[in-house]
C-alpha cells in the first residue's frame, strides 16, 4: 500500500516535472512547421536515439507539409505524449534503443498517449546488426523516409548501398495512382460514346487493357500493400512489414486520392484500434524490416502473395491453404479468387451463345454490348495479380476486341456506290435489277411475292438511281425459294 | 428468267451478309449461272461494296443445250 502510495506521488511529481520541461522546452526538439502559411498535413513524432534521424525526417517530411517531432530519447517521448495535449498523428518509434526498446515498446508508448485513439503507431527497427540494416537499405520497396535514410547513411559507411528502388518507388507509385484517377474518368468518358460506336468501343476495350497491365501492375502492388498492412492490423496482430507501410500511408495523405476504399480501409482501421484500447493491450502495428521473418509470417497471412521484398528477388509466397476469410476479401485487387471471378463474364458468353444460336447472339447482342464486356472485363480482370495471367487476358480481350471492330467495318452495307458500279456497268441501259437485302421478311415467300410487300425488300436502293425496275430476291434457296424462281419463271 | 430473255442482261445487287450466316458468298450467283449459262449468259463481277456484292449477268454468246430457244 506504502508502496503503491508512493509511486502515485512519484508518478504525480515525475508529471509536474515533465509539464515543466515540456514547457521550458527543454530535451525536446520543438515542432518544426511544414509551412507557416498553410495547415500542417499531420504531426509525426520520430523517436530514434540516433541523432540524425530527427533531422533527416524532418528535412524529408516538412516540406511535404508534415510537422515534424523527434526525440532520441523513449523516456522524453513518452513523458511528451503523457504531458502534451496534442496528439502525433504518427508515431514513428525504433524498436532497438537503449533504455527502453524490444516488442513491447511501441506498445507501451501508445499508451501513453493520452489521445491515443486517434492517433497510430509505427515502430520501426532502424539499428540492429549491420547485415539487417544494410537488407533494409537495398530493400526496393523503400518510402520517403527511407530513400532519404538510405542516402544519409550511404555517407556513414560503404556497406550501406545506394537505393535500388525502381520498381516501387515514392514515384511510380504516385504516378501510377494519379494516372489512374485520370484514367477512370477518361475511360467513363469514352464508355458513354462508345456505346454508338463499334470501333470507339473496341478503342475503349483496348485503352482499358492496356491500362490494366500497364499501370495496375503498379496500383495493386500498392493497394495489396495498405490492405495487407491493414488487415494485420485490425487482426490485432503483431506483425512485421516493411517501411513500405509508412510509405502507402503517407502517400495517401500527400496525394489527396486517399477516397474510398482507402478511406475506409483507414477508417476501420482507426475504428479496430479504439476498441482495442479498450482492453489492457493497445493496438500497435510494429514495424521491422527482417526480411527472414517477414518471409515466415506472410505465408500465415492468408490468402495474400506479396512480392519479397529483398533487393532482386522476385519470388512469391504462395498463402497458406484454409486461411479464414477476411471482410477485406470481397475488396478487389488484393483477395478473393480474381482468376474465377475474370472467367465470369466468359462463362456467361458461351452460356449465352450456346442457348441461342451463336451467330444471332454475336451479331444482335454481342457486338451491341461489346463496351459493357470491356468494362466488365476491364474490372475483372483488374483483380488478377499475375501479370502473365494479365497479359494473356488483355491480349485476349483486345483480340476480341480488334475482331469486333473489323466485324463492324465489314458490316456496312454501301449501297449507294454499289448502285452507282451497276448503273456505269450498263452504261445506262435499262436492266433489270435483281435485289437480295437478306432482309429476314424475305424468309416468308409471301412477302417477295406480294406487290406491295415487295416494295418492302427493295427498300435499300428504294431512293438511289436504279438502271431497270428492282426485283426482291428470297432469302436463301431453299424448297421455298426455289418454289419461287420457278414460279417466276 | 424471263426478263433475262427479254432484256439479254441484268444486274445481281445482293447482300452478302446477314445475322443468320454471317458473311457468305455471293448469293444467286452460281444458281443463275448454271441456270442461265446454257442460255449463253455469263457473269462479270463488278465489285464489292462493303457486304453488297454487284454482279452483271450479259449474253456473251449463242445459246446452247436443252435451255435454248
Amino acid at each position: 500500500m506504502i508502496f503503491e502510495i508512493e509511486r502515485a506521488a512519484l508518478a504525480l511529481a515525475c508529471r509536474e516535472i515533465d509539464r515543466w520541461i515540456v514547457d521550458a522546452g527543454g530535451g525536446m526538439s520543438e515542432p518544426v512547421d511544414a509551412t507557416p502559411d498553410l495547415p500542417s498535413k499531420g504531426t509525426i513524432l520520430v523517436v530514434d536515439d540516433e541523432s540524425e534521424i530527427g533531422p533527416l525526417a524532418q528535412d524529408i517530411l516538412v516540406p511535404d507539409g508534415y510537422t515534424v517531432l523527434s526525440s532520441t530519447d523513449p523516456l522524453e517521448a513518452i513523458r511528451m505524449l503523457d504531458a502534451r495535449t496534442w496528439v502525433p498523428d504518427l508515431l514513428l518509434a525504433d524498436l532497438v534503443m537503449p533504455v527502453r526498446g524490444g516488442p513491447s515498446w511501441p506498445g507501451d508508448l501508445w499508451n501513453f498517449s493520452p489521445r491515443r485513439r486517434s492517433c497510430s503507431c509505427q515502430a520501426m527497427k532502424s539499428r540492429g546488426s549491420r547485415r539487417q540494416a544494410g537488407r533494409f537499405l537495398t530493400s526496393p520497396s523503400l518510402s520517403p523516409l527511407s530513400l532519404g535514410w538510405s542516402r544519409k547513411c550511404s555517407a556513414c559507411g560503404p556497406s550501406h548501398p545506394r537505393s535500388p528502388a525502381r520498381a516501387y518507388s515514392l514515384s511510380d507509385r504516385l504516378q501510377g495512382i494519379r494516372v489512374n484517377q485520370a484514367e477512370r474518368a477518361v475511360l467513363a468518358v469514352l464508355a458513354l460514346f462508345a456505346e454508338s460506336s463499334t470501333a470507339l468501343a473496341a478503342f475503349v476495350g483496348i485503352l482499358g487493357m492496356f491500362r490494366l497491365h500497364v499501370l495496375d501492375a503498379r496500383q495493386c502492388d500498392a493497394e495489396s500493400e495498405v490492405r495487407f498492412w491493414l488487415k494485420r492490423l485490425m487482426k490485432r496482430e503483431s506483425f512485421v512489414a516493411s517501411f513500405a507501410d509508412v510509405q502507402v500511408w503517407l502517400l495517401e495523405e500527400q496525394s489527396g486520392v486517399a477516397g474510398p476504399p482507402h478511406r475506409e480501409f483507414l477508417t476501420g482501421a482507426l475504428s479496430a484500434n479504439h476498441r482495442r484500447d479498450s482492453g489492457t493491450t493497445p493496438g500497435v502495428a510494429a514495424t521491422g524490416v527482417d526480411v527472414c521473418r517477414e518471409r515466415r509470417v506472410i505465408p500465415r497471412l492468408g490468402r495474400h502473395t506479396i512480392r519479397c521484398r529483398a533487393a532482386g528477388d522476385r519470388r512469391r509466397r504462395r498463402p497458406a491453404r484454409g486461411a479464414p476469410a477476411s471482410p477485406l476479401s470481397a475488396c478487389a485487387g488484393a483477395t478473393g479468387t480474381p482468376v474465377v471471378r475474370a472467367a465470369m463474364p466468359a462463362i456467361m458468353v458461351v452460356a449465352a451463345a450456346r442457348w441461342m444460336s451463336p451467330t444471332v447472339f454475336v451479331y444482335r447482342y454481342f457486338l451491341c454490348l461489346a463496351p459493357a464486356i470491356a468494362v466488365i472485363m476491364a474490372w475483372t480482370i483488374r483483380g488478377v495479380r499475375s501479370s502473365r495471367i494479365r497479359l494473356v487476358l488483355v491480349t485476349i480481350v483486345a483480340g476480341l476486341s480488334v475482331l469486333g471492330m473489323g466485324v463492324g467495318v465489314e458490316r456496312m452495307e454501301d449501297w449507294r456506290m454499289a448502285l452507282h458500279a451497276a448503273a456505269d456497268a450498263t452504261n445506262g441501259k435499262p436492266v433489270p435489277v435483281l435485289v437480295g437485302a437478306t432482309f429476314i421478311e424475305s424468309a416468308r415467300l409471301r412477302w417477295p411475292l406480294d406487290p406491295e410487300e415487295a416494295g418492302y425488300l427493295v427498300a435499300p436502293v428504294a431512293f438511289y438511281r436504279v438502271p431497270g425496275p428492282a426485283i426482291p430476291l428470297p432469302y436463301d434457296l431453299g424448297d421455298e425459294g426455289a418454289g419461287y424462281l420457278r414460279q417466276s419463271r | 428468267m424471263m426478263l433475262a430473255r427479254e432484256r439479254g442482261s441484268f444486274v445481281l445487287v445482293v447482300n452478302t451478309h446477314d445475322f443468320v450466316h454471317g458473311r457468305r458468298s455471293v448469293p444467286f450467283r452460281e444458281l443463275l449461272e448454271h441456270t442461265l449459262g446454257p442460255m449463253g449468259f455469263s457473269s462479270r463481277p463488278i465489285g464489292r461494296f462493303g457486304t453488297v456484292s454487284v454482279v452483271i449477268f450479259e449474253r456473251t454468246s449463242e445459246p446452247s443445250g436443252p435451255g435454248g430457244p
